[in-house]
């Protein structure tokens, strides 16, 4: 004990007896203690923010379709239907993916809840009802029976005693009866609430029940009174209650994700949500909206009864019967959605839930993807997306957050590791400086029978006593001075996490904030301070171990040849060139070595200037090749067509320069086709005259048919048209002298299919029928259109083109069309940028033209949105990636400094006996570190000569950037070589003459 | 009884490419109150012999019996530490300690009390002829010839019986080797120390009570006073 008491002592005084060195050391290790602290709590309260990140964020993807019915939400798609039939592997691949963390299919499905009679419009057919009529006779005027209603069997609206006039497409129903004046009907079908003021009652065969052995109900039937039960009717009418009342179901394993809570649009404001447990069970639970609990006059903790569509969730035409009605307990009330005012969540547990046998709308489910791996995930959705599926991210900001403190992440990181490589370089040195130079002493001491553990024992406090204090001071300064450093990060995080995201389509999803919490620890730096002083130790001990097994013999030789090379160093004084080649001549090794070094430092600034360049250029490349398109759009960045836009602010940012093609189009109306007018060839044909509808219901219902008609859209461009932005563009066969950018009036481009179904050659012109209607008068008549083009693909052959000049002709008898068009703006607008690199610019020229994008709540809102989010993620993929190059060859270039300062140190350091020996002949001091500083340059000089050849020989020129880098490594060559000779030269001559080594 | 036996100690240094006999068959004793000299041309196994002699290293073959006892079956470590001290021809004094450390670390390193270890060092400086004044300097602020005298004074500092010095005046001028060997024989003939010398000088030989003489890896001669 005795014996390390003075082991330690001594290794105590031995430090402070060289204070210089010893302050010096500890200087710097505090410096690196401070840092490498630092970067260690950086990089752990980093890691913590993004665990933070990763659970306070939701990252969901919605999938939709984007097919034929698109944006139609309560049809069923059947091109949808088929896309997802022969994508069938590819959807179940993406959704098996690692990166989803669930998937939840568009699982509506329907309930019956006893006790709600929904008077909203938002049931499945508020117009359909079982009526009991009474006939006052037959109104010849109107083409139809006038009568009282006596009885409401079934009815969305409140239509009892009211006038009603009652057409049927047919005379008799199919037993044969016929309607008569003075009786009573029950009677099924539905109203009818067009344009006109009357109240129509359609009366028609309705079936239902199984699509096999359908149950039909007549579209009417004789009654002795209206209260007379008729099992048929009332059956019919129950299940039309049921159909209408029935709310929608959505079963959940995530209420959270969904996205409307999700997007924050909802949100519990009663109640909770599920618990684990419930989800796992599927228990019996349920949250409801508030427009229902108000209705129902229930509340949390309430019972009410549901009753499930048995047809397997085909919403509503499948709502055939209902199962029995079974208690679900509300646990919770959240705030209404209004898309669907009576949205009911159950818990989905594993096989529970319903499945429809075919979506319904155009919407498919939604995922909810791995934060971070959200890129990975859109990298594999891509082929689908090709094919008409769409995958909208809506990341709640997590992207933006994490963006920044990633790269402080890997910055920290790189910071660590320099830190870290520092330390151990400084500590190495340390224990070279501590130990090996005490070697005589470990010698003596072991003489005098210390033994090797005493030894060790004085050389670890020697370590001790300089690596202790400068670590636990650094650590602890590091720990005193974190407060600043989160305030830093978190400066630069909310700063870097503020793009400009105006129009963006990334900035589609709500974002929401998480702030930086500091993650700083006392543990943390005890860590760090634990690491050092651990790299402390294991130096200590490496160097004394090599310190114990010196041996003499090796001592001899190396005096041997210092004083053979002092003797010859004393015979050459000359000029300083003669002197520095003399001197290398007379070192190959140490001269070979330098040259070396400072060849493939030169070639190495090469590669690294080199590969910067390379991902400069790249990036340039991205912004120039990028194609960035946008849209006028609707508030939710959906929609791009059936729109109302600005034609003013159409006009403004398209006159604003910045775009290389724009598309405007306005729905007309629809056409039927009604023959061919005039061949291609001149001839011209006699064609009867329509058939136009008489009497009100005529023209209403002829109104009604012609929406299955195609479209009649006026376009600046069909292959440009909104239509066509999700899918691939149609491919036209013009006729000669069209193009896509036509005009020329009454012509027209006609999809492939009408083309094939009646007939029609390019060139001929068309007569279509069409009607509108204006200031609520209806407007039928006939037009002729010439056939200019056929198109095939895109939504399947619904819409006939005409170029936008047509309203300014007098082409349909009126220019209703033309004052429409002109006073009200049109109805989709999309555009390509001329450059992404002026996306900017676009962003306020889009301002400035009077748009504004989703969120901003400015007026008038006409939304426009820049499809930029692959453009922006390549460039924000290529930046990062510059940066992160950029600080490690930051970090690289400091540690080639440090290397060029040692060495160049160590190659003069090394040669104190001659520089005394120099000041011994009497040699001017400045002479002397004029000659070292002359000959160190002139070596390093040479070196990089050699660099720059064999980088020219690799094929490579040299550029500035690598110019100016070798130039600053050869000026702390040259800088370190002077202040190591100032130094030296300093120093008493005798001592280093007579200094033992 | 001879404090130091020799019995027929062969030292060999193996290596991978070649082995070196640098003793071969050596015997001899040393008794107390006597200076020996050891003398020989280089490479004649003087040092091997004062190392082996001083506990650093153990025979290849043969013994080294310290009162009776052989080295081999002590703890070297103890023994260089209680029954040996050596004085080298570079001083060997440590740099970063003072002259009283230096002279007291060994009596530190037997458990002496510091106060008690300090009064007995600054005895010994006087001992070795040397002012208190350098008990509180370091021995890069003194000549030669006192960093060796506080050799000296560390090594007599160890109460041991056995001195041994190797080429003590090698690097000292005339006057202070003469103070050294002066120095070394009062220790001897005076303290009853027994001092053996290893040397090239033979003016020191001249000196010795007994020398003896060493040429390839042997003893080849002895030559006693009187």
């Amino acid at each position: 004990m005795k014996k390390t008491a003075l082991a330690i002592r001594n290794g105590i005084k031995a430090t402070l007896r060289t204070p210089g060195k010893a302050l010096l050391y500890c200087c710097i290790l505090i410096l690196l203690g401070v840092l490498t602290s630092a970067a260690f709590c950086v990089n752990t309260a980093v890691r913590g923010y993004l665990a933070d990140c990763d659970a306070f964020y939701h990252t969901v993807v919605n999938a939709e379709y984007i097919g034929d019915a698109y944006p139609e939400t309560n049809v069923i798609d059947p091109a949808l239907t088929e896309a997802l039939r022969v994508r069938r592997e590819g959807i179940e691949a993406l959704t098996a993916d690692p990166s989803v963390l669930s998937w939840e299919p568009a699982a509506d499905t329907a309930a019956y809840v006893t006790g709600l009679h929904r008077k909203d419009r938002g049931v499945y057919d508020a117009d359909e009802a079982v009526l009991a009529v009474y006939l006052l006779g037959y109104d010849e005027r109107m083409m139809a029976w006038q009568g009282t209603i006596a009885d409401v069997r079934y009815s969305g609206d409140d239509a009892s005693r009211k006038m009603v006039l009652v057409c049927t497409d047919r005379e008799e129903n199919g037993a044969g009866d016929r309607l008569e004046k003075g009786r009573y009907y029950l009677m099924c079908g539905r109203f009818f609430r067009g344009s006109s003021s009357y109240l129509w009652f359609e009366a028609r065969e309705t079936r239902f029940g199984p699509k096999e052995a359908p149950t039909r109900v007549p579209s009417f039937t004789p009654a002795a009174s209206p209260e007379e039960p008729n099992a048929l009717y009332d059956s019919l009418a129950a299940l039309m209650a049921q159909r209408n009342d029935a709310c929608h179901v959505q079963f959940t394993s995530a209420l959270e994700d969904q996205i409307t809570f999700h997007q924050q649009e909802q949100a519990i404001t009663e109640g909770r949500s599920f618990t684990a447990e419930e989800y796992e069970t599927g228990a019996k639970v349920c949250v409801l909206p508030e427009s229902m609990t108000s209705l129902l006059k229930c509340g949390v903790g309430d019972e009410v009864s549901l009753s499930f569509s048995e047809a397997g969730g085909d919403l509503y035409a499948g709502l055939l019967s209902v199962s029995d009605a079974e208690p679900y307990r509300i646990v919770g009330i959240c705030s209404r959605d209004e898309s669907d005012l009576f949205r009911i969540y159950l818990p989905r547990a594993a096989g529970s839930a319903p499945v429809p046998s075919s979506v319904i709308g155009y919407r498919l489910g939604q995922l909810r993807v791995r934060n971070a791996q959200i890129d990975a995930f859109l990298e594999k959705a891509a082929p689908l997306e090709e094919h008409g599926f769409r995958f909208t991210v809506y990341d709640q900001g997590y992207g933006a957050a994490v963006e920044p403190m990633l790269e402080i992440l890997l910055i920290s990181r790189i910071f660590l590791a320099v830190c870290l490589l520092l330390a151990a370089a400084v500590l190495c040195l340390q224990s070279y400086m501590f130990i090996l130079r005490q070697r005589e002493s470990a010698g003596i001491m072991l003489a005098l029978g210390s033994g090797k553990g005493h030894v060790l024992a004085y050389f670890l406090t020697c370590a001790a006593a300089v690596s202790l204090p400068g670590i636990l001071i650094g650590c602890a300064a590091g720990s005193f001075l974190d407060r600043t450093v989160y305030r830093v990060l978190s400066g630069y995080a909310a700063k870097a996490a503020a793009p400009d995201l105006r129009y963006s389509v990334s900035a589609l999803s709500v974002t929401r904030h998480l702030d930086f919490a500091s993650g700083g620890s006392l543990l943390v730096y005890a860590a760090a301070a634990g690491l050092l002083l651990a790299a402390a130790a294991a130096f200590t001990l490496l160097f004394a171990g090599l310190c114990l097994r010196t041996t003499e013999k090796k001592k001899k030789k190396k005096k041997a040849r210092t004083v053979r090379r002092v003797l010859r160093a004393s015979s050459h004084l000359t000029t300083r060139l003669k002197y520095a080649i003399l001197s290398m001549r007379r070192s190959p090794a140490r001269t070979l070595a330098a040259l070396l070094l400072a060849a493939a430092v030169t070639v190495f600034f090469g590669q690294l200037t080199a590969s910067m360049d390379a991902y400069h250029e790249r990036l340039a490349q991205i912004r120039e090749s990028a194609v960035i398109r946008g849209h006028a759009t609707d508030p939710s960045g959906q929609q791009v067509e059936k729109l109302l836009v600005s034609a003013s602010a159409v006009e403004k940012f398209v006159d604003s320069g910045l775009l290389a093609g724009s598309c405007v189009s306005n729905d007309v109306c629809h056409l039927r086709f009604h023959g061919i007018a005039a061949t291609a060839q001149g001839e011209t044909r006699e064609l009867p005259e329509p058939v136009y509808p008489v009497g009100s219901f005529a023209v209403e219902t002829f109104f009604r048919q012609m929406t299955f008609e195609p479209s009649w859209v006026r376009t600046s461009s069909v292959t440009g048209n909104g239509r066509f932005y999700y899918t691939d563009p149609p491919l036209v066969e013009w006729l000669d002298g069209y193009s896509d950018d036509f005009s020329g009036g009454k012509v027209c481009v006609i999809p492939k299919s009408l083309q094939e179904e009646h007939g029609i050659a390019l060139g001929d012109t068309v007569r279509f029928v069409f009607a509108i209607t204006y200031y609520g008068s209806p407007f039928i008549d006939t037009t002729d259109l010439k056939v200019v083009g056929t198109y095939r693909g895109g939504d399947s052959g619904r819409t006939v083109f005409s170029p936008m000049d047509l309203t300014e002709l007098e082409l349909i008898n009126s220019h209703f069309l033309g004052i429409y068009a002109l006073s009200r703006g049109y109805s989709s607008f999309t555009f390509t940028l001329k450059s992404a690199a002026q996306l900017d610019e676009a962003r306020d020229a889009l301002t400035e033209s009077g748009f504004t994008w989703i969120g901003s709540g400015a007026r008038p809102p006409y939304y426009a949105l820049l499809d930029d989010g692959i453009f922006l993620s390549a460039v924000r993929s290529m930046e990062r990636q510059i940066r992160y190059v950029g600080v490690m060859h930051g970090a690289l270039y400091v540690l080639a400094a440090l290397l060029s300062f040692a060495v160049a140190w160590l190659m003069v350091s090394s040669r104190r006996p001659e520089i005394a020996l120099m000041r011994a002949l009497g040699t001017q001091r400045g002479r002397i570190v004029g000659n070292f500083v002359f000959e160190q340059v002139f070596l390093c000089a040479l070196g990089i000569g050699a660099g720059f050849l064999l980088w020219r020989i690799l094929g490579h020129m040299p550029g500035p950037a690598h110019l100016a880098l070798s130039g600053a490594y050869l000026g702390i060559w040259g800088l370190s070589s002077l202040l190591c000779a100032m130094t030296k030269v300093r120093s008493q001559a005798y001592a280093q003459l007579t200094e033992p080594e | 009884m001879a404090i130091l036996e020799i019995r027929d100690v062969v030292y060999r240094y193996e290596s991978k490419y070649q082995t070196t006999e640098a003793l071969r068959g050596v015997r001899c004793a040393f008794e107390e109150g006597k200076f020996y000299a050891l003398i020989g041309k280089s490479g004649s196994g003087k040092s091997t012999l004062l190392s082996l002699m001083a506990g650093l290293m153990l025979p290849t073959e043969g013994e080294i019996l310290y009162r009776g006892t052989s080295t081999s079956q002590m703890d070297l470590d103890r023994y260089r530490r209680e029954n040996v001290a050596v004085v080298y021809q570079s001083f060997r004094l440590f740099p970063l300690l003072t002259v009283e450390e230096n002279v007291t670390y060994p009596m530190e390193l037997r458990g002496v009390p510091g106060k008690e270890a300090r009064e007995t060092a600054q005895r010994l400086i006087r001992r070795v002829d040397l002012p208190d004044t350098v008990l509180r300097r370091f021995p890069g602020m003194l000549s030669g010839g006192e960093q060796q005298r506080v050799a000296v004074a560390r090594a007599i500092s160890m109460d041991s019986k056995l001195l041994l010095a190797d080429e003590p005046t090698g690097n000292l001028d005339t006057e202070n080797s003469d103070r050294v060997v002066e120095l070394l024989l009062s220790l001897a003939h005076s303290d009853g120390y027994c001092v053996i010398v290893v040397t090239h000088d033979l003016e020191i030989a001249g000196r010795a009570d007994c020398v003896y003489k060493m040429r390839d890896g042997k003893l080849s001669g002895m030559q006693e006073k009187g």
